[in-house]
């Protein structure tokens, strides 16, 4: 059994009492405790198949399976992190990852949330943002509050739809080692969709690459590149360079073939 | 030459805003000028007869206050304007109808006899405000209450949202005006038939408020509520309600004024007291004075309710919209 499963999924939006079809008999399955990264052209439907599987939509035809069982709607078993930022205006940056925490069920004392959601801010490299509102802070900012919210909930299954698109490339890499070291080596290993438009980010992180072409999943590349190799080692791996060329012609094809 | 431009022109320490001295003592110059031609001429016997002037020069005296204060602490962004023309207001009505004696005595009395009426009906327009203020309250508490709760639940709920709204549309509409004689025959006594009168009127406008507020509210916000899988009750009051607070606090003030209206004719049908009640009872005997007087009360206690609010908004919300 997989841990979720798309099953000739199709969807469509109404526009103009016209159906516009983004998903198109879509298969797709990501194992237990794997990390999968999806990747793929712009507007080919990554933002909606995650939406699906958040269960905030619902397939037209086909169905989305977790655990074995449908989804009926959000659970307490996923978490997500947005691609636009999602933070509650009207709560600083503590009270939102508090809220999560507590959504989650995973505490019940309000002292130990507190120190929780303190905890998390501090992994983010935000601890003296702890009393701040949302628009104090920049975009960036913003979004690794949002990271630490999704991680404070402690979900088996994380969702991430390109989580550090606004972040500067040194806090991106910090940000990677840290979902590196909360999704794979803390406790359960946790099972996660990642969408990224940024190969190297995906051979970083992946067990599995899942490249999207409009409307389905096109091909999956199996990364197996060593665990607990450094960075700096890993790419300078031949597979590592045979990789990322696989994905650069990948993306250059469908480009044509869209264009 | 020089030395008094320098003079005039000082530099505050630390800061680069200049502020020319000269034009704040002119200001205050303007200001005292008129308040003394006022404050002097009330003292000058008329045509028409004003006993005591106590509390139009106290009240005078308080403008000049206010603004000699605000010229000095605005500096440079300070106009005399509103009081050049507060007090022309005043000059003119005073030298017009009280000294010269034009017009009629009834129709426009001395405004010197208005202010007094603040003195000498003291307890009677206190009680008054107390009353008024009381129905007030309690009317707009339940309307607020019920208006946004209900308004929030069928707002958010589909099913319901699409029984109530056209019913609301229908029904919102009808001036509280036409209900109020027979909510007054209809309650046992005068003050639940004014709180019911409140409570109906401002009700229809909040709850429809409230139903465009949360239809209206961001997807991405309601997005990520609902992927941490929240309760609806949860939805209601720990996302929509806090993010509603500041629209529903801005459109209070705007409502202040309508229930004030209603407040105040439901008073002139049927009280025995408050505000409406006081104006009505002297309308009818004729006694302008005191008429004039409440008219600048029900003003004031407008003014001040705004101010506080304005003062509750800045230190309730602190946060803004992403
Ligand atoms: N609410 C909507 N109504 C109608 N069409 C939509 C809606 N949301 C998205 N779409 C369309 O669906 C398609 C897929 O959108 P989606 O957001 O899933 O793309 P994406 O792969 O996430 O793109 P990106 O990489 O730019 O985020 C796009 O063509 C978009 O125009
Ligand atoms: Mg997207």
């Amino acid at each position: 059994m997989s841990k979720i499963e798309f099953r000739n999924v199709s969807f469509s939006y109404e526009a103009d009492n016209k159906a516009v079809n983004i998903l198109d008999g879509l298969n797709f399955k990501v194992e237990e405790g794997e990390f999968a990264c999806l990747i793929g052209p712009s507007g080919c439907g990554k933002s909606t198949l995650v939406s699906l599987l958040l269960g905030l939509q619902f397939p037209t035809k086909g169905e989305i399976l977790i655990n074995d069982k449908p989804v009926t709607g959000p659970d307490v078993n996923r978490g997500m992190v947005f691609q636009h930022y999602s933070l509650f205006p009207w709560l600083t940056a503590k009270k939102n990852i508090m809220f999560g925490i507590k959504e989650a069920g995973l505490l019940k004392s309000r002292k130990e949330i507190a120190k929780r959601a303190e905890e998390y801010l501090e992994l983010v490299g935000l601890a003296d943002s702890a009393d701040k509102y949302p628009h104090e802070l920049s975009g960036g900012m913003q979004q690794r509050v949002a990271l630490a919210r999704a991680f404070a909930m402690d979900t088996d299954i994380l969702l991430m739809d390109e989580p550090f698109g606004a972040i500067d490339p040194q806090k991106r890499i910090e940000l990677q080692e840290l979902s590196i070291e909360l999704c794979k080596k803390r406790g359960e290993k946790k099972t996660v969709v990642f969408i990224t438009h940024d190969i190297d980010e995906a051979l970083v992180l992946a067990d599995k690459v899942y490249f999207m072409e409009p409307h389905k999943i096109r091909t999956e590349v199996n990364v197996g590149l060593p665990a607990d190799t450094p960075r700096e080692e890993l790419i300078r791996l031949n597979r590592y360079d045979q990789l990322r060329h696989e994905l650069l012609d990948l993306f250059t094809e469908v480009k044509v073939r869209t264009a | 030459m020089t030395d008094a431009r320098t003079l005039n022109s000082l530099e505050t320490q630390g800061s680069k805003k200049t502020y020319s001295v000269g034009k704040i003592i002119l200001n205050i110059a303007i200001v005292t000028l008129f308040a003394g031609t006022v404050i002097t001429l009330s003292f000058i016997k008329g045509k028409v007869s004003a006993p005591k002037n106590t509390v139009y020069v106290f009240i005078m005296g308080f403008i000049w206050l206010y603004h000699t204060a605000r010229a000095v602490i605005k500096k440079d962004e300070y106009h005399p304007d509103i009081a050049v023309l507060i007090y022309s207001l005043f000059l003119i009505w005073d030298i017009n109808f009280r000294i010269l004696g034009n017009g009629n005595p009834v129709l426009s009395p001395p405004m010197e006899n208005v202010f007094e009426v603040f003195l000498k009906d003291s307890q009677f327009i206190a009680e008054g405000i107390g009353h008024s203020l009381m129905i007030l309250v309690i009317g707009f508490s339940i309307a607020l209450i019920t208006g946004n709760i209900l308004g929030m639940i069928v707002g958010w709920v589909k099913r319901l949202n699409n029984d109530f709204t056209p019913i609301a549309k229908v029904l919102s509409p009808i001036p509280p005006m036409v209900y109020t004689p027979y909510l007054i025959a209809l309650m046992p006594t005068f003050t639940s038939a004014s709180i019911a009168v409140i409570g109906i009127g401002m009700f229809w406008p909040i709850f429809l408020g409230m139903i465009n507020r949360v239809g209206s509210i961001n997807s991405r916000l309601i997005d990520s509520a609902k992927a941490m899988n929240v309760s609806t009750p949860t939805m209601l009051f720990k996302v929509i309600l806090p993010y509603s607070i500041p629209s529903i606090v801005g459109s209070l003030k705007i409502q202040i004024s309508t229930i004030f209206m209603i407040l105040i004719m439901a008073e002139m049908i049927g009280a025995t007291s408050g505000l409406g009640f006081f104006i009505k009872k002297y309308s009818d005997y004729a006694d302008y004075a005191r008429v004039l007087a409440g008219i600048f009360v029900v003003g004031a206690v407008i003014t001040i309710l705004n101010v506080l609010l304005d003062i509750a908004e800045k230190k309730l919300i602190k946060w803004k919209a992403v």
